[in-house]
């Protein structure tokens, strides 16, 4: 009996050290052996893009534009669950999801600037909140470089699908004309 | 039959234990394990590259800071590598990893802070054209190696950053450790008004890296996961609430996790007796007083982890997963011991319509100058590590 006992307390030791309980200098081993060193040439590498979906701001509400979608260089960039309360749903041309994820307003800018005005003498201090809508501008939305993608839903305060099958895909930086056949701002989900 | 009742008391006890699985994975610990941790460092930051003897280039002093160092370390060495590039960014290896330095026990402490190791050894620098590669290895007397650090920076001029187009050009990779897209990757870049000198941008920069993301505890436990790029182009930091104007090569940041335009403004131009107001533009550039290492930390809670403000009349947000604003007291009593929090630390925001746990010194609370000696506290450090975590699984 004192021998299964044993047994049962190694076997528990053993199965919380795996799941990583108290494991933040186990979890910091395995994410740097798992992640690659540096090579600029990242910069160049045609299987690592991303596109830039071009949107234009009018009175604060994101209209497909008519611009081209860019690819650039890189993977999606990282964008933490829970970032914003806008989503970006991307989607192929049956309205399957391929991904989504969150971010903060593209409409909005915000500032947490230190108040100076009400502490000059202090290095320091409570940031000034500001939030402002734009009310123009451009915005880029960023998805994966991946061919499937026909639809992508950005789902703020409005809702809207656009139809980005259209816009023909312009690698580099070089920016083109879109082809007549553009639609845009299909609601769907209002 | 043993195996079904020994699953259910390790189930049992993990949850005795506090362990909490969440959608995104494990809660990390309360407190920072004493798992080494280390900050290599070079200085200047991105040296002028030339011939040797040469007025142009600049000497490079290599530091060290090693935090929670264990008991068996004997010896610490340091190497490095140098490799050319052209302006596409292939690499070719010029000559291997060779040793520069080298420690034995007892390491120097820090002056100032005897809880920390320090080394540094200083180099008469790099031609142009080049990618350095450096490490420091920690190693037990029997030449295990207990930890190794390694980063890469160029010398300036950097070819991907010299090409003639300007929408092609390149930022250049002044402290980068891992693949894009596995780690953050930040950069920095003047505001078009900005016309300090390089030493002091490339200062101010360091300074950034250093005295501001590493400065709290758990970004620089993962010290690793970060690169830090300056780009050569300028853009424009506009007053809030005005859109920032990026860069020309703005293409070739966005797949980085944050940009900041570093400006040179004391004082507001519409009214000098304030501070320039900065604020992040809805995709994400933000502008900061390239002294102000307090903004810094506060906006890279926002743009690389995804924390919410913790002051009253901020942007608030409760996340689905590790939130640090919550939207209703009671749900936030019951995080806190989770959150490495008692339920008396919580606090309202706003009018209890918002709240919060994180002390009033914590980064998400304060901007300005200087951090705050705790930067973002426990809570938002728990996402910071989850957050790091996730990506470099992408």
């Amino acid at each position: 009996m004192l021998t299964r006992r044993n047994y049962q307390i190694a076997l528990i030791v053993l199965t919380s050290l795996l799941i990583g309980c108290n494991g933040s200098v186990t979890t910091r081993q395995r994410v740097e052996a798992e992640t690659a060193p540096f090579n600029p040439a990242y910069f160049m590498d045609e299987t690592k893009r991303h596109w830039a979906v071009p949107f234009d701001v009018v009175h604060g509400e994101l209209e497909l534009a008519d611009r081209p979608i860019e690819e650039r260089p890189g993977p999606l960039r990282y964008f933490p669950p829970g970032a914003g309360n806008t989503t970006v749903i991307y989607r192929d041309m049956y309205g399957g999801e391929l991904g989504r994820y969150q971010m903060e307003d593209p409409t909005q800018t915000r500032s947490c600037d230190f108040d100076q005005k009400k502490s000059p003498a202090k290095k320091r201090g409570r940031p000034r909140g500001g939030k402002e809508k734009l009310k123009g501008g451009q915005v880029d939305i960023l998805v994966p470089a991946d061919a499937r993608i026909a639809q992508i839903e950005v789902i703020t305060q409005e809702v809207g699908r656009h139809d980005v099958r259209g816009h023909r895909e312009e690698k580099g930086l070089t920016r083109t004309k879109l082809p007549s056949t553009l639609k845009k701002a299909v609601n769907v989900t209002r | 039959m043993r195996l079904a009742r020994c699953a259910v008391v390790v189930i049992g006890l993990v949850l005795l234990t506090g362990c909490e699985t969440t959608m995104m994975g494990t809660l990390p610990d309360c407190t920072l394990q004493a798992g080494v941790t280390t900050v290599p460092m070079h200085d200047p930051i991105y040296p002028a590259g030339g011939p040797a003897g040469g007025g142009t280039r600049e000497s490079v002093t290599y530091r060290l800071t090693v935090s929670y160092a264990p008991a068996t370390l004997a010896t610490v060495n340091l190497e490095e590598r140098v490799e050319s590039v052209d302006a596409a960014g292939n690499t070719t290896v010029i000559s291997d990893w060779a040793q520069l330095s080298t420690w034995t026990a007892p390491i120097p402490t820090c002056p100032g802070d005897a809880s920390k190791l320090c080394v540094q050894h200083s180099i008469s620098g790099h031609d142009t054209d080049r990618l350095i590669r450096y490490r420091f290895k920690l190693l037990d007397d029997a030449g295990v190696e207990l930890r190794v650090h390694e980063v890469a920076y160029a010398t300036k001029p950097y070819p991907p950053s010299t090409v003639t187009a300007d929408e092609a050009k390149q930022p250049a990779p002044v402290y980068a450790q891992g693949a894009l897209g596995q780690v953050m990757d930040v950069a920095f870049m003047r505001d078009v008004n900005n016309t300090v000198s390089d030493s002091t941008f490339h200062g101010h920069v360091r300074g950034m890296i250093e005295d501001s993301l590493y400065h709290d505890e758990r970004v620089k436990f993962w010290a690793k996961q970060f690169n830090f790029y300056i780009n050569p182009l300028t853009a424009t930091a506009q007053e809030y609430p005005d859109d920032h104007l990026p860069p020309v090569n703005a293409a070739n940041l966005t797949a980085f996790e944050g940009r900041a335009i570093l400006h040179d403004y004391a004082a507001s131009p519409s009214d000098p007796t304030t501070g320039f107001r900065d604020h992040t533009t809805g995709d994400g550039w933000f502008s900061t007083e390239q002294w102000h290492r307090g903004t810094m930390l506060h906006e890279a809670g926002h743009g690389l982890f995804g924390l919410k403000d913790e002051y009253e009349g901020g942007a608030h947000l409760e996340v689905a997963s590790l939130p640090n604003n919550w939207q209703n007291r009671n749900e936030a009593k019951a995080a806190a011991a989770s959150r490495c929090k008692d339920s008396k630390d919580v606090d309202p925001l706003h009018k209890n319509s918002w709240f919060k746990m994180c002390a009033v010194d914590s980064q998400m609370n304060q901007s300005g100058e200087d951090p705050t000696p705790m930067g973002y506290d426990l809570p938002c450090e728990q996402r910071v590590e989850d957050v790091i975590t996730q990506a470099s699984g992408q």
